[in-house]
């Protein structure tokens, strides 16, 4: 495996520096040099490995595409697969790894019976977590599992990706959906809208929203989730302070789903009623996802500036 | 050559083959319509109840049957039965204790009951329920493919096996609903209440299981 951000030039401020589409061409050619210097078999081993992969998953990388695209509470994902992504190819090979053949094929073989399993079972989000145990599974073969701890971000995004299952969803999201929903409709008496509500379902004079929704809940407590992680990986340093950004996304997720939840009631009543349909299952979790960046970014930015008081350095940035 | 470079390779490819070679799970339709489960009940009287599009939806049942059973026209208690045909990706039985909640209901306390259904060994869900001062008691089940299961995870487990033994998942969520705050419940004992729900709910569940059965497929294992 070859290591992309290490053999890249350090400075970046001459002005004869790579752009970085040169930098990932170039480093896409070394990547095609090093295959073609492959025994043929081995480079074969690899070209079916990669078809095999295609194969089993096409089915869950569909399902979980068609739900980054149509779910609003999974949008996330079209933004953290591309950015796993690329964090996996600047942070590059790990040092002194080796690989771990027990380890690997064992994950590799886990995966796959989950894989089976899950499709038996119509079981989503197993079936979806076996591509990513795969994808682990085959680092470990190749390249030990040092090298996954190095790649945590990458595959903690991705995995964050992945929509929450419903065993998790009942214990967890859905009271923090309730609170969500007691903070909207809090908002929608304070003017003066009468509102009655039953758990998720809020009835405003006339509607009833949320019904749809009545039996799922704060889906997009991942999104933010996977947030805290981007951003603490990206500007802070100790992993205290990683996971208090990860914590303070939580009330930021809820303030931001009542506020969302009284938008949507004041639009139906004073706008109209497709209004609360088309806003709800379009662009609302994107909106959302906007409003949660901006103020978990402030957050990381003051929790940044705590942990430089506090360590007596100039600068915290830039610690993936 | 080393051979082991096609370890993952082969691993890779006997998923392939495992799952090419998977059973498809087929559609297989109740011998009748839901509306068809026969419960009459002397001195109730039964009236229909429709399901919204979109919960239709949400909820992904191919067929149903919701019903209130009233005297005096107060509601006594309702039965539900939401059959599947078959279980896919994005159209399985939602759990009662991820939808409830969502309803805005409560959950007290749950804890398995035996079902009168002859059979040993066969349970059934009993929830208590509050929402806002109203009380509900709630007996719910799974029934299909021969059997009645209370336990969600033998659910699950069972529907694992049946899909890959016979490419059948088809099941029906069977539940009875009794609401506590009925004016006879008011004047009695809060204890009697409870006890008197109890009773309504096993006598429904003894009709309600053979009416259901009545329209269920014929199990595989049989």
């Amino acid at each position: 495996m070859t290591s992309p951000a290490t053999t890249a030039p350090a400075s970046s401020s001459s002005p004869s520096a790579p752009s970085a589409l040169d930098e990932v061409l170039r480093d896409l050619r070394a990547l095609v040099a090093n295959a073609k210097a492959l025994a043929p078999a081995e480079l074969a081993a690899h070209v079916l490995t990669a078809v095999m992969f295609a194969l089993l998953f096409a089915k869950p990388f569909n399902l979980l595409l068609d739900a980054w695209w149509n779910d609003p509470n999974s949008g996330h994902g079209l933004l953290l697969a591309p950015l796993s992504l690329w964090f996996a190819y600047k942070s590059g090979s790990a040092k002194n790894t080796s690989p771990n053949r027990a380890l690997g094929i064992s994950m590799i073989v886990a995966a796959v019976l989950f894989r089976y399993a899950a499709d038996l079972a119509a079981e989503l989000f197993v079936m979806r977590g076996s591509m990513v145990m795969a994808l682990g599974g085959l680092v470990v073969w190749h390249a030990g599992f040092k090298q996954l701890l190095h790649w945590w971000l990458p595959f903690t995004l991705v995995s964050l990706s992945i929509p929450i299952p419903e065993v998790i969803l009942n214990t967890v999201a859905l009271p923090l959906q309730f609170t969500a929903s007691k903070i909207g409709a809090s908002l929608l008496e304070w003017r003066e809208i009468p509102v009655m509500m039953s758990g998720n379902v809020i009835r405003i004079p006339g509607q009833e929203l949320f019904v749809a929704e009545a039996c799922s809940g704060l889906r997009s407590l991942t999104a933010l989730l996977s947030l805290g992680v981007l951003l603490g990986a990206m500007f802070l340093e100790k992993w205290p302070t990683r996971v208090l950004l990860v914590l303070i996304a939580i009330p930021i997720a809820i303030l931001i789903n009542g506020f969302r939840v009284f938008l949507t009631g004041f639009l139906v009543l004073f706008v109209s009623p497709e209004m609360g349909q088309g806003f709800m299952h379009t662009s609302e979790g994107m909106l959302m996802f906007g409003a949660a960046f901006f103020f978990t970014s402030i957050a990381a930015w003051l929790l940044g500036q705590g942990e430089r008081l506090v360590l007596r350095r100039p600068t915290a940035t830039g610690a993936l | 050559m080393r051979i082991s470079v096609f370890v993952p390779t082969a691993a890779l490819g006997l998923g392939v083959l495992l799952v090419s070679g998977m059973r498809e799970q087929y559609a297989v339709e109740s011998k009748a319509p839901m509306n068809n489960v026969s419960m009459d009940i002397p001195g109730y009287t039964a009236r229909d109840i429709v399901v919204a599009d979109e919960e239709r939806r949400v909820a992904g049942m191919s067929d149903y049957m919701l019903r209130s059973y009233e005297m005096d026209s107060s509601a006594l208690f309702t039965a539900y039965v939401g059959y599947y045909d078959r279980q896919v990706q994005g159209k399985s039985i939602h759990s009662p204790k991820n939808c409830l909640p969502g309803a805005g209901w409560e959950i007290l306390n749950t804890a398995p009951v035996a079902a009168p259904s002859g059979r040993a060994g066969e349970t059934m869900n009993r929830v208590m329920l509050a929402n806002k001062g109203s009380r509900a008691l709630v007996y719910y089940w799974y029934q299909g493919r021969g059997r009645i299961e209370s336990n969600e995870y033998k659910v699950k487990w069972d529907l694992l096996r049946d899909a890959a033994s016979y490419g059948r998942t088809e099941e029906a969520l069977v539940r009875i609903v009794v609401p506590l705050s009925t004016p006879k419940d008011i004047a009695q004992g809060d204890e009697a209440v409870v006890q008197r729900a109890d009773s309504v709910a096993m006598s429904v569940a003894a009709r309600l299981i053979p009416a259901v059965d009545a329209v269920m497929p014929a199990s595989p294992r049989s």
